[in-house]
């Protein structure tokens, strides 16, 4: 894949401009569409903490008025709200792409929000949150991040607010989010399609300006050392556990320790209660994690939390024969190779390495080096995890 | 073929960009059967899409179907093992088995798709679970409005297009002993079309199916016809009052229909907001056909069937080149971006080779939008107005008032 990256220039010094890339290519002569992802390094940790969904709520409400346009354009806009971004992933025809990625741009830069977009929007996501407020795998993700980065942090909140901080914000509010922090510095854009480099560069380098990439920071957080159990109404019982890893790790090797500890959980003959298994790598400045999560008979919470506790321990105590580990190696390659099918994917993939280290590497995954060791050695340097267990108790 | 149909008319400028559709195509042969690649080294990925060109035997509807379930979970998992998918689809053209996973499974992916192509040798309980998979898309056609209204107007425009699920009367004679002789009625190596997308070559996907199954002797099979019953079904569950008419358009110009049909759908659409409103180019080797499907309440009913009746006229009287234009670029746009991955892709370009028997095809209709006229929408819009329409109506159903 051949991928351009284009360091904006500082006006400080080249040396700064190699630093921090915010613009990439993949440049794919046999795609028949452009995919484009800005993404824009806001979100839950820019707001109050009684505004809660503020980013998700200025995102939605600054698109809506070019919806139709794009629309005739056949151009298709999604906006995606990660804990640390705003993700806009918009995928056209060739002959449209840089037409909508200018007024996508524009709204997200420089044009006023309306009003009136902004009560609809409101009124929309409201009751998007109300219509899941009774949704136990939304549940489970909201206790999960609240016990992995801790209910004070920012990215303990919902991501996407909750009913109530979501009606308290006002248009001032609003207006005032969208001035301090919807600013290019803080946007990356990925592009994957049949552009040619040098020209699809021209035409992203202004949409993001030429200022340096404003700093992207974590704020420390400490996961709970305790297993979380949380009562709730349900049928079932989801039992998640969060691994985290620091930013040196590959990639690479956390998604194949996932993809691992994913079948070890999955539904067998050997555990054949086990309703639903997930898992899911998220790579985040910093560090990131693994999080596994499934579905189990409520009688068999206390034994599950103890299972996803131990999972990555038990995956080191039984080395895999070499066959079966090349087997494994082979299907994980190609789902992951799987999951980037699209040029959506493919650009929204490279837009989160821009934003995390700054350049891009090669999006499909090299297994060359996954060798049973260096896996071992991964999975041995996880800590232990932070456990959710949500669903009913015995006694109800 | 519903999928192609409605990719067509989900939904301007003549553009300067080189057509994208299959650019970078080529075409080969392997022994008789014909190979299509289309390179996409960027993804990693290949999507191998092999069809055969069959109808199924007379009396035996649903045989070529039946015969992908047997063989489907096998053919699933062993895609799975190296992280690909499998996918069946019985087409009006082709039975057709897709394969989708890394490139550098080229070989193995081959392999299982040419193992589709030798002869089935099932035992009696999976042809039974098949045939009971088949029934219930049996039934789910003539269950739901949406599918029985397709079907029936289906069944009026193309009576020998018999359902890929097959009737009744057919599923009593699929068993071990007559499957592996309807397969051979169907399977000769030159029906087979491959369709490649992805990181490979045309030479490496040759070498792959070069070594295509043969035949079997044809056995004479004893019946030669299908029965279908027609209109002594129970009516399928409705909660709003459905519309169908279609016109047979065989004989019209493919580009021209598909954007006479998106016009259709708009103007019904613009004249009932609340209603649902598919306007579909049909287009298999049977013939081609514009079906217009309306869902809407059941007090808009009579305003409908007057609306359907009369669209066609309408448009005529109003269609000009922009409309025209405008609806042709926004069709063209959609099958790209419908396209945007591997196996779509390779549906694309396999449904267009599989009903034209030419491996351009999709890339000739694609240029024919392009270059479309307004006087061609007229002139199919003048041979519609000359014809007459198959027709479907179901009311919504009501429960009935209990007697005081």
């Amino acid at each position: 894949m051949r991928v351009a990256l284009v360091g904006l220039l500082l006006g400080l010094g080249a040396s700064q401009a190699a630093a921090q890339s915010r613009v990439a290519v993949l440049s794919e002569p046999g795609t028949p569409v452009v995919a484009t992802e800005i993404l824009l390094a806001v979100g839950p940790a820019d707001e109050e903490d009684d505004l809660a969904g503020l980013a998700f709520l200025a995102a939605r409400t600054v698109v809506a008025p070019i919806l139709p346009v794009l629309d005739s354009l056949g151009a298709h806009l999604t906006v995606t709200p990660q804990k640390d971004a705003l993700s806009f992933s918009i995928v056209s025809a060739p002959d449209a792409w840089q037409e909508s990625t200018e007024l996508l741009a524009e709204v997200l830069f420089n044009d006023p929000p309306s009003t009136s977009a902004m009560e609809r929007e409101r009124e929309a996501i409201v009751r998007e949150l109300e219509g899941r407020t009774a949704n136990p795998a939304d549940a489970a993700t909201r206790a999960m991040d609240r016990a992995f980065f801790g209910s004070s942090h920012p990215w303990g909140r919902p991501t996407i607010g909750t009913p109530e901080s979501v009606r308290r914000i006002n248009f001032a509010d609003l207006g005032e989010f969208l001035r301090n922090n919807f600013t290019p510095e803080r946007a990356f854009a990925a592009t994957s399609g049949p552009v040619e480099p040098a020209s699809a560069t021209a035409h992203l380098q202004p949409l993001l300006g030429t200022r340096s990439a404003a700093p992207v920071e974590l704020i420390p957080f400490r996961p709970a050392e305790r297993p979380v159990r949380i009562e709730y109404n349900s049928i079932t019982t989801w039992v998640g556990a969060s691994f985290r890893f620091p930013e040196t790790a590959d990639e690479d090797v956390m998604r194949f320790i996932a993809f691992l500890a994913a079948r070890e959980l999955a539904p067998s003959p050997a555990q054949r209660s086990v309703y639903n298994v997930e898992s899911e790598v998220v790579t985040r400045v910093g560090g990131g994690e693994i999080r596994l999560q499934v579905v189990v008979p409520p009688e068999e919470a206390e034994d599950w939390e103890e299972r996803m506790t131990d999972v990555i321990a038990d995956l080191l105590a039984t080395p895999l024969p070499e066959d079966v580990y090349a087997g494994l190696l082979r299907r994980f390659r190609g789902e992951r190779l799987m999951e980037l099918a699209s040029p959506e994917e493919r650009a929204h993939a490279a837009a989160r390495q821009l934003l995390i280290q700054g350049e891009v590497g090669e999006l499909a995954p090299s297994i060359d080096g996954l060798t049973a060791q260096v896996v071992r050695e991964a999975a041995a340097s996880l800590g232990p995890p932070t456990v959710v267990v949500l669903g009913p108790t015995l006694e109800n | 073929m519903f999928l192609l149909a409605a990719l067509l008319t989900i939904s301007a400028v003549a553009d300067t960009v080189p057509s994208p559709m299959v650019r970078g195509g080529e075409v080969g042969a392997v022994r008789d059967a014909a190979v299509v690649l289309h390179r996409q080294p960027e993804t990693g990925l290949v999507s191998l899409r092999l069809s055969v060109l069959a109808n199924d035997p007379p009396g035996y509807a649903g045989a070529g179907h039946l015969i992908q379930h047997l063989l489907y979970p096998g053919l699933r998992d062993r895609a799975e093992r190296v992280g690909g998918r499998l996918q069946i689809q019985r087409t009006s053209d082709a039975i057709v088995y897709t394969a989708t996973g890394p490139a550098a499974e080229l070989s193995y992916l081959a392999e299982l798709l040419r193992s589709a192509l030798r002869p089935p040798i099932p035992t009696d309980d999976a042809v039974l679970r098949a045939e009971r998979e088949l029934r219930e898309e049996r039934l789910a056609e003539w269950e739901t409005a949406p599918s029985h209204t397709r079907s029936m107007l289906r069944a009026q425009l193309f009576p020998n297009d018999v359902s890929a699920a097959g009737t009744d009367r057919a599923a009593t004679r699929y068993s071990p002993s007559s499957l592996p002789r309807a397969w051979a009625a169907m399977y000769r190596p030159d029906r087979v079309c491959v369709v490649a997308v992805g990181d490979v070559y045309l030479a490496d996907v040759q070498r792959a199916f070069a070594d295509l199954p043969e035949p079997d002797p044809v056995d004479e099979l004893e019946i030669r016809r299908d029965s279908i019953v027609l209109g002594a079904l129970a009516p399928p569950q409705a909660t709003r009052a459905w519309l169908g008419a279609a016109y047979l358009a065989t004989d019209l110009e493919p580009a021209a229909v598909t954007v006479t049909a998106r016009l259709l759908g708009d103007l019904l659409r613009r004249r009932f907001p609340n209603a649902q409103v598919d306007a579909e180019h049909w287009w298999t080797h049977h013939g081609q056909a514009l079906a217009l499907i309306m869902a809407l309440p059941g007090s808009e009913m009579d305003a409908g069937r007057r609306a359907l009746g009369t669209s066609v006229a309408t448009l005529l009287d109003d269609v000009d080149e922009a409309a025209v234009a405008a609806a042709a670029q926004a069709i063209r746009r959609e099958m790209l971006f419908y396209a945007r991955t591997p196996e779509r892709m390779a549906e694309v370009i396999g449904q267009f080779v599989d009903r034209e028997g030419d491996p351009n095809a999709a890339e000739r209709f694609y240029a024919a939008l392009a270059a479309l006229e307004v006087d061609q929408v007229e002139e199919v819009l003048e041979r519609l107005l000359e014809r007459t329409p198959a027709r479907v109506e179901t009311p919504p159903q009501e429960l009935q008032q209990r007697r005081r």
